[in-house]
């Protein structure tokens, strides 16, 4: 009795994709089923519903391409760029407190195409690489960044912020609302989400580095006091994603990496260079400010002199 | 009697990186608080490195090259 493709793709569907060990199916003739592992592979029929079967073993397949797509409301994650950058990811959401305003923060290199941006240039969701076009997918405005000082110079970060001009989320995809702020420690537990490897996990391996990175316009930085993270952990396009520890507490913010090690500048060091609290929900995180601290003290002077 | 000046820990990376960091195939420097860690670019780099630096064992990690994500 012949049977049609469509029969055999129900059957394919009801009774052997659903198997554990199964990755896929293809309806022709043959029909060819995919496995993870040799195991899985003895267990196929040779014959479905009289149609050959040929099985392949391809391992376990993960989602690669994790948050490429254009997203509205804007989430962290998600890929973004300067118009003159490939693709990066969104860190997080930050209150400016020089301003009042809520903006996207990411890396120099990613939204600031590594101190060739200007104020004012448009920043695109999807990044250009991921499709982001100028008249179609501008998200804000580049705002400030921290500029990047090339060898033998001495960086502390490589940061920027842009406004965000649409509607936008704080919730992390797949890890949830940030709950705090926490200082990276040796051997700490940590996970990220971004836009090219998605949700991954690993552990600090160093806090207090000062590393060697490449690829700023053929050009080399130096970055002091960088977290270490160990590989794998992220890739090529997971630039600015926020690292966070086990509770969900902000620990660094992504922007390099090799075959071994990522790197990663402690946020606490970040909010407090640009001002800006960490927005999440209704609430928001940051750290001392500058001006309070200088405020603080000063008015300590003045009660101490006038009471002592 | 001349007294010598002891080197701390964080002195000797200091210096073991203005010494250092500047050479092919030397990516980084940090400490444990006990050693001078040296991340290099692949093994051939160990030869460069002393074994001990100010008194400090020299400890090289092999990471790779590190380039922007």
């Amino acid at each position: 009795m012949e049977v049609s493709p469509k029969e055999v793709k129900e059957i394919l569907e009801e009774q052997i994709i659903t198997k554990p060990g199964i990755v896929g199916v293809s309806v022709g003739s043959p029909v060819k089923v995919y496995v993870e592992d040799i195991e899985t592979a003895k267990r196929i029929p040779r014959y479905i519903a009289g149609v050959p079967v040929e099985v392949k073993v391809i391992g376990r397949v993960r989602v690669l391409a994790a948050f490429t797509s254009r997203v509205r409301p804007v989430l962290p994650a998600y890929s973004v760029s300067h118009p003159k950058v490939t693709a990066g990811t969104i860190g997080c959401f930050v209150y400016d407190r020089e301003d009042g305003k809520v903006k996207l923060m990411s890396n120099n290199h990613v939204i600031a195409a590594s101190n060739a941006g200007k104020y004012g240039d448009a920043i695109l969701q999807p990044g250009t690489y991921d499709g982001g076009r100028l008249g179609r997918d501008e998200i804000g405005y580049l705002d400030k960044y921290v500029e990047i000082k090339y060898a033998p110079y001495y960086n502390d970060m490589d940061v920027a912020l842009a406004t965000i001009e649409t509607d936008y989320r704080t919730e992390i995809p797949q890890i949830g609302f940030i709950t705090g702020i926490a200082a990276p420690k040796k051997d700490m537990r940590v996970k990220k989400a971004g836009r090219t490897t998605g949700v991954t996990e690993s552990y600090v391996m160093d806090t207090n580095a000062t590393i060697k990175v490449e690829g700023y316009d053929g050009k080399t930085a130096i970055f002091r006091n960088q977290m270490l993270i160990v590989q794998p952990f992220a890739e090529g396009g997971d630039s600015g994603a926020l690292i966070l520890d086990d509770r969900n507490r902000a620990v660094g913010l992504l922007f390099a990496g090799s075959d071994e090690v990522a790197v990663a500048t402690p946020i606490g060091r970040i909010l407090y260079a640009l001002n800006c609290d960490i927005i999440s929900g209704k609430r928001r995180y940051g750290v001392p400010s500058p001006y309070g601290l200088v405020f603080g003290l000063a008015t300590g002077i003045y009660l101490l002199s006038k009471y002592l | 009697m001349q007294l010598l000046h002891m080197v701390t820990i964080q002195e000797a990376v200091d210096m073991f990186r203005k010494e250092y960091l500047r050479r092919s195939g030397v990516v980084g420097v940090s400490t444990d608080g006990r050693a001078i860690i040296v991340y290099i670019e692949d093994e051939r780099v160990k030869a460069i490195l002393p074994y001990v630096y100010h008194g400090f064992p020299v400890i090289p990690k092999v990471v790779g090259r590190v380039t922007t994500l």
